[in-house]
């Protein structure tokens, strides 16, 4: 395959002469319907509006009311939490993880369903820095709202993978299965990928080492662009592995697991149990 | 119309900085000289034509321009050549009149003195003319030219390198995306570019530049628009990859591209994205220069993504494809599992697909691979129906049957073998599957079988690629069946038709070893000195021979000559279980000599110089056995407990259970009396036991399931030396009842079987005796497994599987503590199969064998008789009798088979028609009467009414 057909020769070409860049950073704003676009700091927010102050001419000022459904999309820059808090789960850290992520959940949870709202990521990192804590009631409601929000199967599955993990954590595992299967018929590769690395849990809780080898196995198999869930799925099958009765293979995934993702709290647990 | 210079000017300026918009041409034509038709009105003209966009007339106006011009007519003050050759070179290029453009531009660059700004506008004019003409070798070295303007180095190094592309010059235009790629910013337009770097790289087969590229992309993968075509890309770059051999490569390539309906998702989200984008651009009135470039750019892109999303959308059997690519390349890197995975997946879900042949013997490969069996013969059943005819049936099983015989598991092999024959009679692996399976067969004990097997494949392929494994196979299944005199001949024609055979040595070996099994001593002797003479001093078998050399010069009585050769043995490689033999056999030799000290230190020497050998324990043993018998009893307790410490709560060491014996015995044994000094009171089981706690148990060890039944095992040892059998049982029974058969070693599941078994649970027993042969096979008590199984099968009426696990006992297990079970076992399975020769055969080896006299001579002599009776005639009646009378006279403590002696002997009398003393027989069994409680006892009864009423009262004997 070659991708440069001649033709696009003569479209690139023929536009050869300006040589700017588009440009690519803007400040906050709000994108209304109509295309206004409102600098974030020029507005306040009400109940369901953005409200904007403007200066009368003999002194004196007036409220300009826009509601929130009237906005198309926001433009804000990515919040740097985000990504903070993303490291965060990773490592373990709910509660630190928690404490960023927060602000930038509430921030955003009024635009939650706009064009360019950080909301739902806050949300769903919110729900994962939750599971690493032990309040039940906290993440049933947080997921349910996430289930509630609308936003799309990435987001409902998610949220009801969460709700699968709790039931799980209450012994029902069968209520947790029925749950599982919903998603893997439903969710997002993303989803469905998280799902089978607790269908390979509760395999091992069983056990079922073959089970759950088949489970975390299907990660690299099947979701091999996943790579975050990769740490998880390797230190699975190293111990499913080894259990299974195949010391070589088990030893290779936890060596495979120390090399490819020497940063994760997997690696350094795989280093302790294999002694490597 | 005459217009003010100034005004001519400003509007000049004006309309070419609207009009020949993307040059950024600056300047102004502000004078025009007066001529016929003066310039200022061309001019005039020219500015209507562009403010029109007629650029085709205002090309033609520019060219009279540029001719008068060229022809020194003066031009309007503040409008230079240069600038008027530029204008002209720009319209022409506006109006796609790319040979005059083309001209124009090198016009320019051919003044006398040119600014640095227009000289690289005008090569980039130049270039661009050329290259829209498809003269692209001409355009290179332009655009290289054009370089030296910083204004314009990016884009003469991008229109430069896809120039190169498009004249085919690959490495120039690499070389050009590199230079351009080391400096550009990290944008949409630096991703379109890398794209097209990889895929250069890869039709110049640089891999790892082109895989270098991908990387760095999927670094970057929000800047990528044409996310189809890098996926397109990747597998292209994983087949290279595959291709190359660096599968590894492959599988992180193929790894990262995305299943096909989830990129054509996420393509169309980009493509939307990209159309809107270029939707709010196109709207903007009147765009600058910036925006139209940009909408070209954009547009360009969004073409690109949209041509790739189209390959993509066309490729039905892309995510197929991809499976088979993963699979195979996850399978090839040892990720068999992951391979199976998408292996069935494919099978499943794409079942058009041309891949899915190919997928099922790759999955069967990778079952057996993972030694998951169960799911090869599932497989092997989906892969024949699907497939009835396919070439890769008989292959994927023999591949599977080859990997089970690495895992041992020879049952298996042979499974697969069988299904390979059954359903692809015809096919080509025919000859190595029956070696194979001949092979497995004799690994099983099976010998009658194997012999079977290689003798049909000697017949059907006389000059078969196997023959020479095929002779040598058949000639050691008749040695492994106690055929000497066959194997002898078999391995004498070997020999001569193989005398530079892969078996020679071997051949040479067993020769001698054959010669040793008829007791010809000087023989073997004499054989092993030859062999050791002919063949150099690395030859493997060395420390074989000297071995057996030693076994026949022990033989022959010269003892310290047999030392010699077990010690040079020992400096030898020897497999575990010579070395074990070596060992023992010179410790056995020490001891008769009364060289104690020889036989310590020789293994106080091997535990020094190994110490984490197994045969640490055996070193234990024997040091223990010695000092137990020079009376240095605490010495070797202690050493006994430290060594079975270390090992205490590992099932697998097999060997302690030998040591527990020797502590059970050095502790039951009362304590040596001094002359003259009373006898103490023997102690209490209880404080023995409390001992064995002490002497076996630490804190860290206590709660252990396997270390706390192995003090239980040598609690009942104590009881069985002080022989008290009950309590022996119980103690055997609490460990039954405790702990689940994979938590014991060996030497205790065997004794545990043993117990079941005699206690009539025949069920239970089996599954302690399949543990050991399961779980422990290479353990010396493995024998325990084989003979119990066999022991059941018998029970069991089935004399094959009986006469299978008893050949096993002794040829795999090496029968170290169950020879004398095992072979009384192969007889009664033999006559269970009505073999009735072999089966005398072996129980003359049993009635023969003084080391086993006891209640197994008296049962085999009463075996014997009852061939020689089945036979029936006089001499072999008399013969019977013999062997019956053999048993009451000398095995009376055996008293149920002295009952059975006796009523069958009463019985052969009668068949001989001696019937008083038939009648005399049966009055000495009634003289017994322990025998009362035996069903003989009354047969016999009825018998003598019988043999009463046949003879005269006056001879009846008087009643007992």
């Amino acid at each position: 395959m070659s991708l440069m057909h001649p033709r696009r020769y003569l479209t690139l070409v023929t536009g050869y002469c300006a040589l700017a860049i588009l440009p690519v950073s803007y400040g906050q704003r709000y994108i209304l319907k109509n295309g206004t676009a409102l600098a974030a700091d020029s507005v306040s927010l009400g109940v369901g509006v953005l409200v904007q102050q403007v200066a009368l001419a003999g002194g004196g000022s007036s409220e300009r009311r826009f509601p929130i459904g009237d906005i198309a999309r926001i433009e804000f820059p990515e919040p740097e939490a985000l990504d903070e808090a993303e490291k965060l789960v990773a490592a373990g850290s709910g509660a630190e993880a928690l404490k960023i992520i927060e602000p930038v959940y509430r921030q955003f949870a009024p635009f939650s369903k706009i064009f360019g709202s950080y909301w739902p990521r806050a949300a769903d990192l919110r729900l994962k820095a939750l599971l690493l804590g032990t309040d039940s009631s906290a993440i049933t409601s947080s997921a349910r709202e996430l289930i509630q929000s609308g936003l799309g199967p990435e987001v409902s599955g998610s949220a009801k993978l969460a709700l699968a993990q709790l039931d799980v954590r209450a012994g029902k595992e069968a209520l947790a299965n029925v749950m599982l299967e919903e998603i893997l018929r439903e969710a997002t590769p993303r989803v469905q990928a998280r799902a089978w690395l607790l269908r390979g849990d509760l395999a091992a809780a069983r056990a079922a080492h073959a089970e759950a080898l088949e489970c975390y196995l299907r990660i690299p198999a099947f979701y091999g662009t996943q790579d975050e869930l990769m740490p998880a799925a390797l230190l699975g099958a190293a111990r499913a592995y080894k259990g299974y009765g195949d010391g070589s293979r088990a030893e290779r995934s936890a060596l495979d697991l120390i090399d490819t993702y020497p940063a994760t709290l997997q690696a350094a647990q795989a280093k302790k149990e294999f002694n490597l | 119309m005459t217009l003010s210079r100034k005004s001519v000017d400003a509007q000049l300026f004006r309309r070419s900085t609207l009009v020949l918009t993307l040059l950024a041409l600056s300047g102004t034509l502000s004078s025009f000289a007066q001529v016929v038709i003066p310039l200022v009105n061309q001019f005039a003209e020219l500015e209507m034509q562009l403010k029109a966009k007629k650029t085709g007339d205002a090309a033609v106006l520019l060219d009279e321009i540029v001719r008068r011009a060229q022809a020194g007519e003066t031009l309007p003050s503040g409008i230079t050549l240069e600038k008027l050759l530029l204008t002209a070179a720009n319209t022409n290029f506006q109006a796609q009149l790319y040979p005059r453009a083309a001209e124009l531009g090198e016009a320019v660059g051919r003044l006398p003195s040119v600014g640095p700004v227009a000289l690289g506008e005008a090569r980039m004019i130049r270039g661009l003319s050329l290259a829209l003409q498809q003269k692209y070798a001409e355009a290179i070295p332009v655009f290289k030219s054009a370089e030296e303007s910083s204004t314009y180095r990016d884009k003469a190094l991008l229109y430069g390198a896809m120039s190169a592309n498009q004249a085919g010059q690959l490495s120039v235009a690499i070389e050009t995306y590199n230079r351009l790629l080391a400096t550009s910013a990290r944008d949409r337009d630096w991703a379109d570019a890398a794209i097209s770097l990889v895929d250069l790289h890869l039709r110049s087969n640089n891999i790892s530049d082109a895989r270098r590229g991908l990387g760095l992309l999927r670094g970057n993968l929000a800047l990528v628009d044409n996310l189809a075509g890098l996926n397109l890309l990747s597998l292209q770059l994983g087949d290279a990859l595959m291709k190359s051999g660096d599968n590894a490569g492959a599988l992180a390539c193929f790894r990262t591209i995305t299943p096909r309906d989830a990129l054509i998702a996420e393509q169309k989200i980009r493509n939307a994205t990209l159309d809107r984008a270029l939707a709010r651009l196109q709207a903007i009135p009147g765009p600058s220069a910036t925006d139209s470039d940009a909408i070209r750019r954009l547009n360009a892109r969004r073409e690109q993504a949209k041509a790739s999303l189209d390959q993509v959308e066309k490729l039905p059997g892309y995510d197929a494809t991809l499976r088979y690519r993963l699979a195979y390349t996850f399978q090839e890197r040892g990720g068999v599992w992951e391979a199976a995975l998408l292996y069935e997946d494919l099978i499943a879900n794409f079942p058009e697909s041309l891949e899915r042949e190919t997928a099922y013997f790759g999955l069967i490969r990778c079952y057996a691979d993972a030694g998951r069996f169960e799911k090869v013969r599932d497989s092997v059943d989906r892969f024949t129906h699907a497939f009835p005819a396919s070439k890769f049936g008989s292959q994927a099983l023999y591949l599977a049957a080859m990997a089970a015989g690495q895992r041992q598991d020879l049952a298996t092999q042979l499974t697969f073998l069988g299904l390979a024959t059954d359903r692809y009679p015809e096919s080509e692996l025919t000859e190595p599957m029956r070696l194979m399976s001949a092979n497995a067969l004799f690994s099983l004990a099976r010998y009658a079988e194997a012999r079977t097997v290689v003798q049909c494949y000697a017949k059907d392929f006389p000059n078969g690629n196997f023959i020479e494994e095929a002779r040598y196979l058949a000639a050691m299944a008749d040695l492994a069946e106690g055929r000497g005199s066959d194997a002898e001949r078999q391995i004498k024609d070997y020999l001569k038709d193989f005398h530079e055979g892969r078996f020679v040595p071997d051949a040479r070996y067993r020769l001698a070893a054959i010669a040793y099994g008829r007791e010809d001593y000087t023989a073997s002797a004499a054989l092993c000195g030859k062999w050791l003479a002919d063949y150099p001093p690395e030859q493997p078998q060395r420390g074989e021979l000297f071995s057996l050399q030693a076994d026949a010069l022990a033989g022959l009585g010269r003892i310290p000559e047999a030392i010699a050769a077990y010690q040079e043995a020992l400096n030898l490689p020897l497999s575990d279980e010579q070395l074990g033999y070596v060992l023992d056999e010179l410790t056995r030799h020490y001891q008769a000599r009364r060289e104690f000290d020889a036989a310590v230190a020789m293994w106080q020497q091997f535990a020094a110089e190994k110490p984490d050998h197994p045969f640490v324990i055996n070193a234990a043993y024997w040091i223990s056995r010695i000092r137990n018998k020079e009376g240095k009893s605490q010495e070797a307790l202690e050493l006994v407990a430290q060594i079975t410490r270390r090992y205490v709560t590992d099932p697998n060491r097999g060997d302690v259970e030998r040591l527990l014996v020797e502590l059970a015995a050095s502790l039951a044994r009362p304590p040596r009396v001094k002359m003259g000094e009373p006898k103490p009171d023997p102690a209490a089981d209880q404080v023995l036991f409390d001992r064995v706690d002490q002497l076996l148990l630490s804190d860290g060890t206590r709660a252990n399931p396997t270390a706390k039944a192995r003090v239980f095992f040598v609690h009942s040892e104590i009881a069985a030396f002080r022989k008290n059998a009950a309590l022996r049982d119980q103690l055997l029974g609490k460990i039954a009842s405790t702990y689940a058969p994979d938590q014991l070693p060996p030497g205790i599941l065997g004794k545990v079987g043993d117990l079941l078994l005699s206690l009539g649970q025949p069920d239970v027993a089996g599954k302690f005796y399949e543990q050991i042969v399961s779980a422990h096979p290479k353990s010396i008590f493995a024998d325990y497994g084989y003979t119990g199984l066999g022991e059941i099968a018998l029970l069991e009426g089935n004399g094959a599987e009986a006469l299978t696990r008893f050949n096993a006992a002794i040829d795999v297990a090496g029968a170290r503590f169950k020879l004398k079970e095992a072979t009384l076992g192969r007889a009664h399975a033999q006559l269970l199969l009505g073999k009735f020769d072999a089966a005398r055969g072996l129980f003359e080896q049993v009635a023969g064998n003084r080391s086993w006299r006891g209640e197994a001579t008296a049962e085999a002599l009463y075996q014997l008789g009852e061939l020689a009776l089945r036979r029936g005639t006089s001499d072999d009646l008399a013969k019977a009798q013999a062997h019956y009378q053999r048993i009451y006279l000398s095995y009376k403590r055996f008293p149920s088979w002295v009952a059975k002696a006796y009523l069958r002997s009463a019985q052969t009398f009668d068949k001989l028609g001696q019937i008083q003393e038939a009648l005399t027989t049966v009055n000495r069994l009634f003289t017994f009467r322990e025998l009362e409680k035996f069903p003989e006892w009354r047969e016999a009864a009825v018998l003598k009414s019988g043999l009463q009423a046949r003879i005269p009262a006056s001879r009846a004997p008087e009643k007992s």
